[in-house]
Protein backbone atom coordinates (compact mmCIF):
# COMPACT_ATOMS: atom_id res chain seq x y z
CA UNK A 1 0.00 0.00 0.00
CA UNK A 2 1.12 3.18 -0.48
CA UNK A 3 -0.50 6.11 1.09
CA UNK A 4 -0.08 10.13 -0.20
CA UNK A 5 2.14 8.28 -3.07
CA UNK A 6 0.40 11.44 -5.59
CA UNK A 7 1.93 14.69 -5.58
CA UNK A 8 -0.60 17.13 -4.17
CA UNK A 9 0.32 20.04 -6.53
CA UNK A 10 0.53 17.55 -9.74
CA UNK A 11 -1.04 18.38 -12.98
CA UNK A 12 -0.41 16.53 -15.90
CA UNK A 13 3.30 16.63 -15.32
CA UNK A 14 2.61 14.89 -12.31
CA UNK A 15 0.56 11.98 -14.58
CA UNK A 16 3.96 10.98 -16.56
CA UNK A 17 4.77 8.48 -14.16
CA UNK A 18 1.24 6.89 -13.55
CA UNK A 19 0.87 4.92 -16.97
CA UNK A 20 3.43 6.83 -19.32
CA UNK A 21 0.32 7.54 -21.66
CA UNK A 22 -0.28 11.12 -20.04
CA UNK A 23 2.57 12.56 -22.67
CA UNK A 24 -0.41 12.65 -25.11
CA UNK A 25 -1.57 15.93 -25.47
CA UNK A 26 -4.75 15.47 -25.79
CA UNK A 27 -4.71 13.38 -22.39
CA UNK A 28 -2.62 16.67 -20.88
CA UNK A 29 -5.37 18.94 -22.65
CA UNK A 30 -7.98 16.98 -20.53
CA UNK A 31 -6.01 16.46 -17.11
CA UNK A 32 -5.32 20.33 -17.13
CA UNK A 33 -9.28 21.16 -18.14
CA UNK A 34 -10.05 18.83 -15.26
CA UNK A 35 -7.40 20.78 -12.51
CA UNK A 36 -8.69 23.92 -13.78
CA UNK A 37 -12.68 23.33 -12.79
CA UNK A 38 -11.77 21.55 -9.52
CA UNK A 39 -10.03 24.93 -8.69
CA UNK A 40 -13.12 27.00 -9.34
CA UNK A 41 -14.98 24.31 -7.29
CA UNK A 42 -12.49 25.52 -4.35
CA UNK A 43 -11.28 20.94 -4.23
CA UNK A 44 -8.16 21.08 -1.95
CA UNK A 45 -4.90 20.33 -3.76
CA UNK A 46 -5.25 16.89 -1.91
CA UNK A 47 -8.58 16.01 -3.21
CA UNK A 48 -7.52 17.16 -6.98
CA UNK A 49 -4.40 15.00 -6.64
CA UNK A 50 -6.61 12.04 -6.12
CA UNK A 51 -9.17 13.00 -8.61
CA UNK A 52 -6.41 13.41 -10.84
CA UNK A 53 -4.21 10.37 -10.00
CA UNK A 54 -7.71 8.35 -10.44
CA UNK A 55 -8.64 9.45 -13.65
CA UNK A 56 -5.30 9.04 -15.03
CA UNK A 57 -5.00 5.58 -13.27
CA UNK A 58 -8.46 4.55 -15.51
CA UNK A 59 -7.15 5.79 -18.75
CA UNK A 60 -3.89 3.74 -18.59
CA UNK A 61 -5.50 1.35 -17.20
CA UNK A 62 -8.42 1.00 -20.10
CA UNK A 63 -5.23 1.91 -23.16
CA UNK A 64 -3.85 -1.14 -21.65
CA UNK A 65 -6.90 -3.09 -22.83
CA UNK A 66 -6.10 -1.86 -26.24
CA UNK A 67 -8.71 1.39 -26.37
CA UNK A 68 -7.68 3.96 -27.95
CA UNK A 69 -7.42 7.74 -25.61
CA UNK A 70 -10.14 9.03 -27.74
CA UNK A 71 -12.62 6.23 -26.68
CA UNK A 72 -11.28 6.23 -23.36
CA UNK A 73 -12.00 10.48 -22.77
CA UNK A 74 -15.28 9.78 -24.79
CA UNK A 75 -16.38 7.19 -22.21
CA UNK A 76 -15.60 9.25 -19.21
CA UNK A 77 -17.20 12.39 -20.46
CA UNK A 78 -16.52 15.81 -21.14
CA UNK A 79 -13.91 17.76 -18.69
CA UNK A 80 -16.30 19.97 -17.35
CA UNK A 81 -18.82 17.69 -16.63
CA UNK A 82 -16.61 15.40 -14.71
CA UNK A 83 -15.37 18.38 -12.66
CA UNK A 84 -18.58 19.07 -12.17
CA UNK A 85 -20.37 15.92 -11.20
CA UNK A 86 -17.38 15.78 -8.73
CA UNK A 87 -17.90 18.87 -7.49
CA UNK A 88 -21.10 17.54 -6.17
CA UNK A 89 -19.27 15.19 -3.93
CA UNK A 90 -16.70 18.05 -3.07
CA UNK A 91 -19.43 19.86 -1.59
CA UNK A 92 -20.10 16.83 0.71
CA UNK A 93 -16.25 17.08 1.85
CA UNK A 94 -16.87 20.83 2.69
CA UNK A 95 -19.87 19.79 4.81
CA UNK A 96 -17.75 17.90 6.70
CA UNK A 97 -15.22 20.15 6.73
CA UNK A 98 -12.71 17.89 4.77
CA UNK A 99 -12.04 20.50 2.06
CA UNK A 100 -8.39 22.42 3.25
CA UNK A 101 -5.83 22.30 5.39
CA UNK A 102 -6.98 23.43 9.36
CA UNK A 103 -5.31 26.55 8.24
CA UNK A 104 -7.37 27.24 5.80
CA UNK A 105 -10.48 26.32 7.27
CA UNK A 106 -9.90 28.80 10.42
CA UNK A 107 -8.54 31.24 7.60
CA UNK A 108 -12.27 30.82 5.68
CA UNK A 109 -14.09 31.02 9.19
CA UNK A 110 -12.34 34.44 10.59
CA UNK A 111 -13.44 35.71 7.16
CA UNK A 112 -16.83 35.04 7.28
CA UNK A 113 -16.55 36.38 10.89
CA UNK A 114 -14.97 39.61 9.37
CA UNK A 115 -17.39 39.77 6.98
CA UNK A 116 -20.22 39.48 9.57
CA UNK A 117 -18.95 42.00 11.94
CA UNK A 118 -18.38 44.64 9.21
CA UNK A 119 -21.91 43.86 8.35
CA UNK A 120 -23.45 44.13 11.87
CA UNK A 121 -21.85 47.60 11.96
CA UNK A 122 -22.92 48.93 8.95
CA UNK A 123 -26.72 48.20 9.96
CA UNK A 124 -26.18 49.24 13.30
CA UNK A 125 -24.98 52.72 12.02
CA UNK A 126 -27.88 52.76 9.56
CA UNK A 127 -30.17 52.44 11.89
CA UNK A 128 -28.64 55.18 14.45
CA UNK A 129 -29.20 57.31 11.78
CA UNK A 130 -32.64 56.52 10.69
CA UNK A 131 -33.71 56.98 14.59
CA UNK A 132 -31.29 60.21 14.19
CA UNK A 133 -33.25 61.27 11.01
CA UNK A 134 -36.53 60.42 11.83
CA UNK A 135 -36.38 62.14 15.71
CA UNK A 136 -34.59 65.64 14.07
CA UNK A 137 -37.56 65.62 11.37
CA UNK A 138 -40.24 65.22 13.95
CA UNK A 139 -38.54 67.54 16.14
CA UNK A 140 -38.07 70.39 13.24
CA UNK A 141 -41.81 69.88 12.36
CA UNK A 142 -43.25 70.57 15.62
CA UNK A 143 -40.94 73.32 16.14
CA UNK A 144 -41.64 74.91 13.23
CA UNK A 145 -45.45 74.74 13.85
CA UNK A 146 -45.35 75.33 17.45
CA UNK A 147 -42.62 77.99 17.65
CA UNK A 148 -44.55 81.15 15.81
CA UNK A 149 -47.73 80.28 17.41
CA UNK A 150 -46.25 81.27 21.03
CA UNK A 151 -46.22 84.85 21.78
CA UNK A 152 -43.31 86.74 21.24
CA UNK A 153 -42.32 87.62 24.71
CA UNK A 154 -41.87 83.32 25.60
CA UNK A 155 -39.15 83.11 22.93
CA UNK A 156 -35.73 84.62 22.85
CA UNK A 157 -35.13 86.90 19.96
CA UNK A 158 -32.73 84.71 18.67
CA UNK A 159 -35.30 82.32 18.26
CA UNK A 160 -37.35 84.30 15.93
CA UNK A 161 -35.03 85.89 14.20
CA UNK A 162 -34.46 82.36 12.61
CA UNK A 163 -35.32 81.01 9.22
CA UNK A 164 -38.85 81.71 7.97
CA UNK A 165 -41.49 78.93 9.03
CA UNK A 166 -42.30 77.75 5.87
CA UNK A 167 -38.17 76.78 5.41
CA UNK A 168 -37.97 74.95 8.43
CA UNK A 169 -40.98 73.25 8.15
CA UNK A 170 -40.19 71.39 4.65
CA UNK A 171 -36.79 70.87 5.69
CA UNK A 172 -38.06 69.16 8.44
CA UNK A 173 -40.58 67.35 6.17
CA UNK A 174 -37.64 66.24 4.29
CA UNK A 175 -35.27 64.76 7.19
CA UNK A 176 -38.49 62.99 8.61
CA UNK A 177 -38.76 61.53 4.99
CA UNK A 178 -35.52 60.81 5.04
CA UNK A 179 -34.93 58.94 8.19
CA UNK A 180 -38.19 56.78 6.74
CA UNK A 181 -36.14 55.74 3.67
CA UNK A 182 -33.77 55.33 5.92
CA UNK A 183 -35.87 52.45 7.88
CA UNK A 184 -36.55 50.87 4.57
CA UNK A 185 -32.91 50.32 3.39
CA UNK A 186 -32.10 48.92 7.19
CA UNK A 187 -35.18 46.48 6.39
CA UNK A 188 -33.63 45.82 2.59
CA UNK A 189 -30.28 45.14 4.08
CA UNK A 190 -31.42 42.92 6.92
CA UNK A 191 -33.20 40.50 4.66
CA UNK A 192 -30.22 40.90 2.19
CA UNK A 193 -27.69 39.82 5.14
CA UNK A 194 -30.34 37.20 5.81
CA UNK A 195 -30.34 35.68 2.91
CA UNK A 196 -26.03 36.10 2.35
CA UNK A 197 -26.17 34.09 5.77
CA UNK A 198 -28.36 31.20 4.76
CA UNK A 199 -26.79 31.12 1.79
CA UNK A 200 -23.21 30.72 2.48
CA UNK A 201 -24.05 27.85 5.11
CA UNK A 202 -22.33 24.35 4.47
CA UNK A 203 -24.83 22.54 1.86
CA UNK A 204 -24.99 19.47 4.09
CA UNK A 205 -25.00 19.96 7.89
CA UNK A 206 -22.71 17.72 9.95
CA UNK A 207 -24.65 14.36 11.37
CA UNK A 208 -25.27 11.19 10.27
CA UNK A 209 -29.38 12.26 9.82
CA UNK A 210 -28.66 15.42 7.43
CA UNK A 211 -26.06 13.52 5.35
CA UNK A 212 -28.73 11.01 5.03
CA UNK A 213 -31.34 13.56 4.24
CA UNK A 214 -28.95 15.22 1.79
CA UNK A 215 -27.44 12.20 -0.25
CA UNK A 216 -28.39 9.06 1.00
CA UNK A 217 -30.74 7.27 3.11
CA UNK A 218 -33.62 8.59 0.44
CA UNK A 219 -31.68 7.25 -2.57
CA UNK A 220 -34.10 4.53 -4.17
CA UNK A 221 -37.07 7.04 -3.85
CA UNK A 222 -36.01 10.57 -5.18
CA UNK A 223 -32.94 13.17 -5.67
CA UNK A 224 -32.66 16.45 -5.73
CA UNK A 225 -30.66 17.86 -8.86
CA UNK A 226 -27.26 18.07 -8.64
CA UNK A 227 -25.66 21.40 -7.35
CA UNK A 228 -23.93 23.43 -10.12
CA UNK A 229 -21.98 25.63 -9.22
CA UNK A 230 -22.38 29.13 -11.11
CA UNK A 231 -18.25 29.48 -11.50
CA UNK A 232 -17.62 26.29 -12.98
CA UNK A 233 -20.17 26.78 -15.63
CA UNK A 234 -18.78 29.61 -17.09
CA UNK A 235 -15.95 28.38 -18.35
CA UNK A 236 -17.74 25.27 -19.47
CA UNK A 237 -19.41 28.03 -21.78
CA UNK A 238 -16.04 29.28 -22.64
CA UNK A 239 -15.63 26.31 -24.26
CA UNK A 240 -12.47 24.32 -23.91
CA UNK A 241 -14.31 20.79 -24.11
CA UNK A 242 -11.81 18.00 -25.34
CA UNK B 1 -33.27 6.61 -8.48
CA UNK B 2 -30.87 5.46 -11.00
CA UNK B 3 -28.07 6.83 -8.25
CA UNK B 4 -29.56 5.18 -5.79
CA UNK B 5 -29.44 1.71 -7.59
CA UNK B 6 -26.12 2.90 -8.71
CA UNK B 7 -24.66 3.10 -4.99
CA UNK B 8 -26.35 -0.15 -4.23
CA UNK B 9 -24.58 -2.05 -7.30
CA UNK B 10 -21.35 -0.25 -6.05
CA UNK B 11 -21.88 -1.49 -2.58
CA UNK B 12 -22.41 -4.43 -3.32
CA UNK B 13 -19.59 -5.20 -5.49
CA UNK B 14 -17.70 -3.78 -3.03
CA UNK B 15 -19.25 -6.06 0.12
CA UNK B 16 -17.11 -8.95 -0.31
CA UNK B 17 -13.82 -7.68 -1.68
CA UNK B 18 -12.17 -4.26 -2.03
CA UNK B 19 -12.21 -3.42 -6.09
CA UNK B 20 -10.33 -0.08 -7.63
CA UNK B 21 -11.88 2.13 -9.71
CA UNK B 22 -11.51 0.61 -13.28
CA UNK B 23 -12.73 -2.66 -12.23
CA UNK B 24 -15.92 -0.84 -10.67
CA UNK B 25 -16.29 1.12 -13.87
CA UNK B 26 -16.16 -1.58 -16.09
CA UNK B 27 -18.44 -3.80 -14.16
CA UNK B 28 -20.87 -1.39 -13.71
CA UNK B 29 -20.69 -0.25 -17.71
CA UNK B 30 -20.94 -3.74 -19.09
CA UNK B 31 -24.22 -3.94 -17.41
CA UNK B 32 -26.63 -2.67 -20.21
CA UNK B 33 -29.32 -1.88 -17.93
CA UNK B 34 -27.77 0.46 -15.58
CA UNK B 35 -27.15 2.54 -18.81
CA UNK B 36 -24.10 3.80 -17.03
CA UNK B 37 -21.07 6.44 -18.14
CA UNK B 38 -17.72 5.68 -16.93
CA UNK B 39 -17.41 9.42 -15.96
CA UNK B 40 -20.63 8.77 -13.36
CA UNK B 41 -18.96 6.15 -11.13
CA UNK B 42 -15.94 8.35 -10.31
CA UNK B 43 -17.83 11.05 -8.79
CA UNK B 44 -19.99 8.83 -6.67
CA UNK B 45 -17.46 6.66 -5.70
CA UNK B 46 -15.92 10.14 -4.04
CA UNK B 47 -19.24 10.97 -2.66
CA UNK B 48 -19.38 7.54 -0.89
CA UNK B 49 -16.03 8.21 0.01
CA UNK B 50 -16.99 11.35 1.54
CA UNK B 51 -19.60 10.25 3.21
CA UNK B 52 -17.96 7.77 5.30
CA UNK B 53 -19.43 4.87 3.56
CA UNK B 54 -16.40 3.84 1.80
CA UNK B 55 -12.50 3.81 2.41
CA UNK B 56 -9.65 3.75 0.04
CA UNK B 57 -6.32 3.13 -0.12
CA UNK B 58 -3.72 3.00 -2.88
CA UNK B 59 -2.11 -0.15 -4.23
CA UNK B 60 0.97 -0.78 -6.88
CA UNK B 61 -0.15 -2.37 -10.36
CA UNK B 62 2.06 -4.87 -11.70
CA UNK B 63 1.75 -2.66 -14.90
CA UNK B 64 0.75 0.97 -14.75
CA UNK B 65 -0.19 3.54 -12.76
CA UNK B 66 -0.93 3.14 -9.03
CA UNK B 67 -4.57 2.04 -8.23
CA UNK B 68 -7.27 3.34 -5.50
CA UNK B 69 -8.84 0.63 -4.27
CA UNK B 70 -12.16 1.39 -2.27
CA UNK B 71 -13.55 -0.99 0.51
CA UNK B 72 -17.06 -1.05 2.13
CA UNK B 73 -16.23 0.86 5.84
CA UNK B 74 -18.82 -0.16 8.87
CA UNK B 75 -21.10 2.68 8.03
CA UNK B 76 -21.25 1.23 4.26
CA UNK B 77 -22.65 -2.20 5.59
CA UNK B 78 -24.97 -0.46 7.78
CA UNK B 79 -26.54 1.46 4.25
CA UNK B 80 -26.12 -1.37 2.30
CA UNK B 81 -28.35 -2.93 4.29
CA UNK B 82 -30.98 -0.03 4.29
CA UNK B 83 -30.69 0.01 0.54
CA UNK B 84 -31.24 -3.74 0.46
CA UNK B 85 -34.34 -3.15 2.28
CA UNK B 86 -35.67 -0.68 0.30
CA UNK B 87 -34.83 -2.20 -2.77
CA UNK B 88 -36.53 -5.42 -1.90
CA UNK B 89 -39.89 -3.55 -1.13
CA UNK B 90 -39.41 -1.36 -4.58
CA UNK B 91 -39.32 -4.39 -6.30
CA UNK B 92 -41.73 -5.88 -4.66
CA UNK B 93 -43.61 -3.27 -4.94
CA UNK B 94 -43.33 -2.92 -8.56
CA UNK B 95 -43.85 -6.83 -8.92
CA UNK B 96 -47.00 -6.57 -7.66
CA UNK B 97 -48.50 -3.89 -9.95
CA UNK B 98 -46.93 -5.58 -12.92
CA UNK B 99 -48.28 -9.16 -11.85
CA UNK B 100 -51.55 -7.36 -11.24
CA UNK B 101 -52.04 -6.18 -14.51
CA UNK B 102 -50.05 -8.39 -16.64
CA UNK B 103 -52.08 -11.51 -15.40
CA UNK B 104 -55.75 -10.78 -17.27
CA UNK B 105 -54.08 -9.51 -20.28
CA UNK B 106 -51.35 -11.57 -20.98
CA UNK B 107 -52.79 -14.79 -21.74
CA UNK B 108 -54.90 -13.36 -24.23
CA UNK B 109 -52.11 -11.56 -25.91
CA UNK B 110 -49.99 -14.29 -25.76
CA UNK B 111 -52.92 -16.25 -27.55
CA UNK B 112 -53.23 -13.09 -30.11
CA UNK B 113 -49.57 -13.10 -30.98
CA UNK B 114 -49.81 -16.87 -31.35
CA UNK B 115 -51.81 -16.57 -33.80
CA UNK B 116 -50.47 -14.13 -35.69
CA UNK B 117 -47.74 -16.18 -35.81
CA UNK B 118 -49.47 -19.53 -37.21
CA UNK B 119 -50.74 -17.00 -40.08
Amino acid sequence: MIAGRIDPESGSRGQERAGGFARDPLLDRYLDRLREVLELWDASPSARAEILGEIASHVAEARREGRSLAQVLRGLGPADELAEAYGVALLVDRGRGATGSRRARVLRAAGRWLQSLATSVMLALLLIASFALCALGALGSAAALVLPALPPEVLEPTLRAGAPQGVVLAASLLTLALGVQSFRWLRINVRLARTVRWRRRPPIAAGPRAEDEASGAQSLQSFPAPVRSPSAERPAREGGRT
Amino acid sequence: MRRGLLELCILGLLEHRPSYGYEIVTRLAGVPALAVGEGTIYPLLRRLKSLGRLTTYWQESEAGPPRQYYRLSAAGEEYLSVLRGEWAQLAASVDEIMGSRAEPRGPARATRIGRGIRR
